[in-house]
């Protein structure tokens, strides 16, 4: 179960650890590389936020690195600043601000090696990969796992749904029932309130937006418009993205709305923006099986755009 | 900032400019694997003592990561070599999770320790396990007067895998499955097969080989200096486990945390807002380390 999903590879696999210089200090990563790499095509894996190691749960990352890497293309994969081995402090981990210094330095390096790039980013990595798509003219594809649509730091979630779908009322029941002294009394509780407050406000103003002269009625305006800039910028260039999700995952429902939106018309328009979606929760990683399917996908999906096409193939 | 130094290509190291340490990453033979592997070194050309950390397994071990991180970068600032590793068949470490037992983990604990020692030029050696990895720890340090810390040590092995198997089933509540029961998953283990647990494959040698043991066994005689650190209360198997390990002529030191750690669920909302590290309690819990090297006499 824990071994290599995919059949026997012809290249023989080695690892090697590296420190590269980031921002906020030096990063721990990973190299899996092949005997003879592919010159033209390499992968960069960007982990979700929070209590990640590059490896990631069950070794899937470790697991897919070597599955690539075995199919000829050098892969990457790292610790942001503040996680796992690499230096300096972890902060919010906001949606809308994914470390993105942190992905172009580890990008750059592989820059050296390929021409071009496909990066596989899970959850705030799916966000920090197309943070780094949008100006790295290198970056050619972007597989995405349970990409959250909206904007906000981890735990937010809840808060952030209700600030565009709650009364005024039932928004402060909620906010005043989740209050604790103790988290009001430290700055990341303070913090945090005050993104919240600032989404709620953000959100009561496009509802009254909606209502003045001339306004574009957005269906979706709680979406991420970093995102949807990012996207539309990859789109002119032609850079396929997939989103992966599972039925199940709190971030499909969201995706799914979106669709309803600036994000649907983006994805009828260019269809350069393709869905892979799945039974059960993705966003998790908490199956084996599911694991194994994905990284099968992964491997599926790099090696259709390592061939030059830019559409067609791991989309449902 | 740490600035990055390129060795060789199969071993890399950086130095922290504001502490002079040394942290050089490696893969290491240990039979036809190679362990990641890597030493936190004091500024100085040769330290005295070193401690080999011993990591936990599946939802445990990302858990644990940057509190062992931060705890060996302190240690390494006061003077003792820290080396962490991955098992193997775990994180970055190449081979089988499935051949994964007990005295495979102490292989890769003793095969660890010889490289560090070589690495660090310590003289004196000292182990640490956290939760089940408390096993690997005390095992490879027995037979010599070794010290050894743990954290939330398990205390039993069948205590902590019907932990683990409850968590599968209350997966398997949470997704509607109806043929999943405690005695399904241990025949399930019996038989041969892995048991998938929120994505982590739990493997019958795992399983089979740490089942039956206890911490008190394993930890001695001879009498070693060990450091218990519980997270948030002070558990009452912990507390017969040092009853016992003093009859046996061990010196024990019990810490007790203000926090408390979900190892494998968030149980609590408060978990997402803390910093990715939880900074109160690894706080605490590198204060109480510094503490216990410097009783031992190994830090300044």
């Amino acid at each position: 179960m824990d071994g290599m999903t995919i059949e026997a590879r012809p290249q023989r696999v080695t690892d090697r650890p590296a420190f590269i210089d980031g921002p906020d200090g030096s990063l721990a990563a990973m190299w899996s590389l092949p005997e003879a790499p592919d010159a033209k095509t390499g992968v960069v894996l960007l982990s979700a936020g929070g209590h990640v190691v590059h490896s990631q749960t069950n070794r899937w990352g470790y697991r897919v690195s070597r599955a690539l890497a075995s199919e000829g293309f050098p892969v990457l994969r790292f610790e942001y600043a503040g996680t796992g081995d690499s230096a300096g402090q972890a902060d919010t981990f906001a949606l809308d601000d994914p470390n993105a210094g942190d992905a172009r330095a580890v990008v750059a390096v592989m820059s050296g090696r390929v021409e071009r790039i496909l990066l596989i980013g899970h959850c705030y990595g799916a966000r920090a990969a197309f943070e780094v798509a949008a100006d790295m003219p290198q970056v050619s594809g972007i597989y995405a796992v349970a990409p959250p649509v909206r904007d906000g730091a981890r735990g937010e979630g809840t808060g952030n749904r209700m600030a565009y779908d709650a009364s005024i009322a039932g928004y402060i029941g909620h906010a005043l029932k989740a209050v604790r002294v103790g988290e009001l009394r430290s700055r990341e509780g303070r913090r945090r309130y005050r993104r919240l407050a600032r989404t709620f406000l953000t959100a009561r103003w496009r509802r009254v937006q909606r209502h003045l002269p001339g306004a574009y009625e957005d269906p979706t305006p709680w979406v991420s418009g970093r995102l949807i800039s990012q996207l539309q910028a990859l789109g002119k260039r032609r850079v396929p993205v997939l989103f992966a999700y599972g039925s199940a995952d709190a971030d499909y429902e969201d995706f799914a709305k979106a669709k309803g939106g600036r994000l649907g018309a983006l994805m009828t328009r260019g269809k350069t923006v393709e869905l892979s979606l799945r039974d059960g929760e993705v966003h998790n990683m908490s199956r084996v099986a599911l694991q194994n399917e994905m990284i099968d996908e992964m491997v599926r999906w790099v090696l259709t755009r390592s061939d030059g096409r830019s559409e067609g193939g791991g989309g449902t | 900032m740490m600035h990055t130094d390129r060795g060789a290509d199969t071993r890399v190291q950086r130095v922290d400019p504001s502490t002079g340490c040394v942290e050089l990453a490696e893969f290491i033979d240990v039979g036809q694997d190679l362990v990641y592997t890597v030493h936190h070194l004091p500024p100085s050309s040769r330290a005295g003592h070193s401690l080999v950390m011993c990591s936990p397994f599946f939802a445990e071990f990302p858990r644990n990561y940057r509190r062992e991180v931060l705890v060996a970068r302190r240690l390494a600032e006061r003077g003792v070599a820290v080396t962490r590793f991955h098992h193997r068949g775990v994180g970055n470490s190449t081979g089988d999770a499935a051949l994964m037992g007990l005295d495979r983990l102490i292989e890769d604990a003793r095969r660890v320790a010889a490289v560090a020692a070589e690495t660090s030029g310590a003289h004196s050696l000292a182990f640490h396990g956290t939760r089940l990895a408390g096993f690997t720890a005390a095992a490879a340090a027995i037979g010599a007067q070794m010290p050894v810390s743990l954290w939330e040590p398990v205390v039993r092995g069948s205590k902590y895998f019907n932990e683990v198997l409850r968590t599968r089933m209350v997966q398997a509540v949470h997704d509607g499955e109806t043929d999943v029961s405690a005695g399904s998953l241990r025949h399930e283990l019996t038989s041969g097969a892995p048991v998938d647990v929120l994505g982590h494959s739990l493997h019958p040698e795992l399983y089979t080989s740490l089942h039956d043991q206890t911490l008190d066994e394993l930890l001695g005689p001879p009498a070693r200096e060990i450091l218990v650190v519980e997270f948030g209360r002070k558990r009452k198997d912990v507390g017969r486990m040092i009853e016992r390990a003093l009859e046996q002529g061990l010196t024990a030191t019990l810490a007790v945390s203000t926090e408390s750690e979900s190892w494998w669920v968030a149980n609590r909302r408060a978990d997402y807002f803390v910093a990715e590290e939880r900074r109160q309690l690894t706080g605490e819990v590198v204060r109480t380390m510094d503490a216990w090297f410097e009783k031992l006499g190994w830090t300044a």
